[in-house]
This record gives C-alpha cells, structure tokens and sequence, in this order.
C-alpha cells in the first residue's frame, strides 16, 4: 500500500543549488602568490606547515608563506581575522587534522 | 543560505519507504518510524513553536534547523508528541553558541550529546530515573535522545564519514537523554543550581564520552568514596583530564546515601572533587604523556605545580540511577570546557 511520507532531508539524487551561500570576492592570484597555513594547535603542525611553505618556496610555486596560530582547534577563524588572512594571502591551506 | 523546504514523497509501501531511509542514510542504522505528514503535524503540536520557525543555525556549515526538522526526527526515533518540548528544549541548548555544536557533532574525539533533564515534566511523560537509568527500556529516555541524533544526520548532515568524523564513536551517539532523581532533603536540583525554580524542568547537555560506572561496595566513608571518583576523575587516558573539563556524576541510592547522611551537599560534593581531581605534570609523565608537547591544550600548573581537572561549576551532581551494591556513574566531556561546556535551557509547555 502506497505511503506518504516527510522526507527529513533531499534526497541524495537531487540536484544541487548553484546559487553561492556566500557573497565570494574572486581575486586572480599572482604567479606567485603568498600562501597562508592555518595552524589548528595540533601536535607540530606549525613544524610541517612551515616545512611545507619553505619548500614550495624554495621550488619557485609561491613567493613566500606564513602561518597563522588558531586559538583551538575547536572554533572556527572568526569574520575579521579572516579578512585580515584575506589580505596577507592568496591562498590558504586549513583543515588540517590531528 | 538555502532554505530546506519541508516535502513528502510517496512511496510504493511501508518497506520502500524504510530500506530508502536506510539507504540515503537518514538513520542512525536502526529501524525508524516513518514521518508521515500526520504524524510530523502532531509532533509540531505537541510543542510551542510554529513548524517554520528556526530553532538555530550552526555555524560554519552554515545549516538551520527548524522545527518541522525536529518534528520529523522526532517521529523517525519514536517519541509521543508529549516529549516534544524536551525535544525542543534540548535543541535550544545544543544549539547556543558555548555548546559550539559544529565541533561537537565533526570532531575525531567523537562525543555524544548527553543529557540530564531536570524537574517534574521528565516524571509526567514517564522518564526513568531509576534501574536502567542508561538503558536500555523506557521509550521516553531512548527516543528523546534519539531524536536529536536523527536530526543532526539529517538537518546538519552529521553523517560519519562526511561531516561527523569521530574516530570511535560510543553507543551514546545513539541516545543518551536520563532524568535526575528525586534528590534526598537539603539537597538543591540541578535545575535549581542553575537559576531555575524546581517547578520548572530543565535540559542540561554536555559533550561527552561514555559512562563510567564508579564501583565502591566496600563501606567507605564519604570521603573515601569521594577519593574513588576523583581516581576515576584524573584518569589521564582521558582527553579532558587536567584541561579544565567537565563531568556529569549520576549518584547511585548507596552512595547518595552516604554522602547526604555526611552532610553533604552538591555543591559541597562538587568542591571536594575539584579538590581532589587536580592532577600534576608528572602525574602525566606516568602515564607516558609530556606535558611540554601539549602545553597548549593542557594550560600551565598553577603555584601549587596542580593542573585545574574540573572546576566545581562543572561538575555537575545528580541523584540517578537504580540500587544496587554500591554504583554509581561518572560521564566525562570529551574534552575541555573552552571547547564546550554543559548548557542549560528551560522546557516550555505549549500554552493549551
């Protein structure tokens, strides 16, 4: 017997929205652009991330790097430290795990 | 930000529709009953709010939960219409900013949402406080917490492997909703703790582990036994022990008992254990962790060369559970109360 039922969520087959959730600023990055690491207080992640920007440094991808310390691992970078990584950088690197 | 738009589907019968939310993953991999309108309507009523009103949005993943939301995973996990505003409430604790429900519901450490509700409401929809306090058996404590659950894998998309990446998980993540007890004399409830009046019923959420039940069968005296959990407090094992975290500790009849007949009180009860669950740099090193290389989540030891386990404020004090030999039960937050920390929130009834 056919049922109706509430769906709690689209299905996984829908099609989905192009339309930004985000007012996005585009910018062309340089040939070389300045990339930024976000370092989430996780076991020598600084060690790597600065290992990682010397490197790509080194082989001519990107002019220079740095990194930024978060708080925690645990909170997201607030609206005005973000704008202020947007400004330093062009390209970011987070999400980095345990 | 896109709004989800409450729809129906019809389905060719009962069956179709189960293995279909079993496969788009809109189950914690149980069985659920299924939403249809009808019921979802009278879920919405059994509360206070409108079906399109935003419960909250949790940041980062930028995602709204509404009360046709709530309504729906509330009837997927079974409650009555009556448990509801339990259900509402404990959304609007889970989602206030201190909770921090993004890192809660993504983290590796993989915490549940425990959650004591305090005050008369929990005994008129027929909450267990007693035997079987954590399960398994009373339908109010079961699907209550696992409506929650069920909403956050549909509405947040708290799905293991997508967004929810806890390393273990624990059977918590299934539900994990209990009353408090009938405190003995003297003794202030946790809603009462917390700014409430005991007329009122409360929901207190923390992110937390699993249950640790705390044996003491052996006639101690009320600080002996306080010395046995505050052992089980500076386990280091832990991820929240000596980082400023948080506990939920269920006093079982015996143990209540001898703590109210030493003239203690919660709050008394909560200070002694601060006291005692303070642990030190090589109390770390013993258990083969360097204090140096997590100095930055476990803080610096103050004069007294002690790291904070739990300050008083966080060590939350209830009578639960059944009787037995000597149990009672020590639920630890996953991790530290700059991370998140217990909130509290207020059951409203729907006015009739």
């Amino acid at each position: 017997m056919p049922i109706e039922v509430t769906l709690p969520a689209p299905r996984s087959s829908a099609p989905v929205s192009t339309v930004p959730t985000r007012t996005h600023v585009w910018r062309k990055p340089p040939a070389k652009p300045v990339m930024g690491f976000i370092d989430n207080t996780k076991t020598r992640a600084a060690d790597l991330m600065n290992a990682i920007g010397r490197e790509l440094t080194r082989r001519g991808v990107i002019a220079s790097h740095f990194v930024h310390q978060k708080p925690d691992a645990a909170h997201s970078i607030p609206p005005d430290v973000r704008a202020d990584l947007m400004a330093r950088g062009h390209v970011f690197v987070s999400g980095i795990g345990d | 930000m896109a709004e989800p738009l409450r729809t129906t589907e019809i389905f060719a019968d009962y069956h179709a529709a189960m293995e279909t939310f079993i496969d788009e993953r809109w189950s914690d991999g149980l069985p659920v009953m299924l939403p249809t309108p009808d019921l979802v309507d009278a879920m919405i009523a059994g509360g206070d709010r409108a079906g399109d009103e935003v419960l909250g949005i949790v940041s980062t993943r930028e995602l709204p939960v509404h009360v046709w939301q709530a309504a729906t995973s509330a009837v997927m996990a079974g409650c009555k219409p009556s448990y509801f505003p339990v259900v509402l409430a404990t959304w609007d604790a889970v989602l206030a900013p201190e909770f921090n429900l993004h890192t809660v519901l993504s983290s590796t450490g993989g915490p549940a949402i425990a959650c004591v509700v305090s005050g008369p409401y929990a005994q008129a929809i027929g909450m267990n406080a007693g035997t079987g306090l954590l399960g398994p058996g009373n339908r109010a404590n079961a699907t209550i917490g696992r409506a929650i659950r069920i909403g956050a894998l549909t509405a947040l998309k708290a799905v293991p492997g997508e967004l929810d990446y806890g390393a273990f998980g624990h059977a918590g993540k299934y539900t994990f909703h209990f009353p408090e007890g009938e405190p003995p004399a003297g003794w202030s409830t946790l809603r009462e703790q917390k700014g409430y009046a005991r007329s009122q019923t409360t929901v207190t959420v923390m992110a937390a582990e699993g249950p640790h039940q705390i044996s003491h069968r052996w006639a101690p005296t009320a600080d002996e036994y306080l010395v046995t959990v505050a052992s089980g407090m500076r386990d280091p094992s832990r991820n929240g022990t000596g980082a400023d975290t948080s506990y939920i500790l269920a006093l079982g009849p015996e143990h209540m008992g001898l703590l109210a007949d030493a003239g203690m009180t919660p709050a008394s009860i909560a200070q002694r254990l601060s006291e005692l669950s303070a642990i030190t740099v090589e109390d770390l090193r013993r258990a083969g962790i360097n204090h140096a290389t997590g100095r930055i989540y476990y803080g610096e030891p103050d004069a007294r060369g002690l790291l904070c386990n739990a300050r008083p404020e966080n060590i939350l004090v209830i009578a639960a559970g059944g009787p037995g030999a000597g149990w009672s039960a020590l639920i630890p937050n996953f991790a530290k109360v700059s991370v998140t920390g217990p909130v509290t929130r207020e059951v409203k009834l729907p006015q009739k």
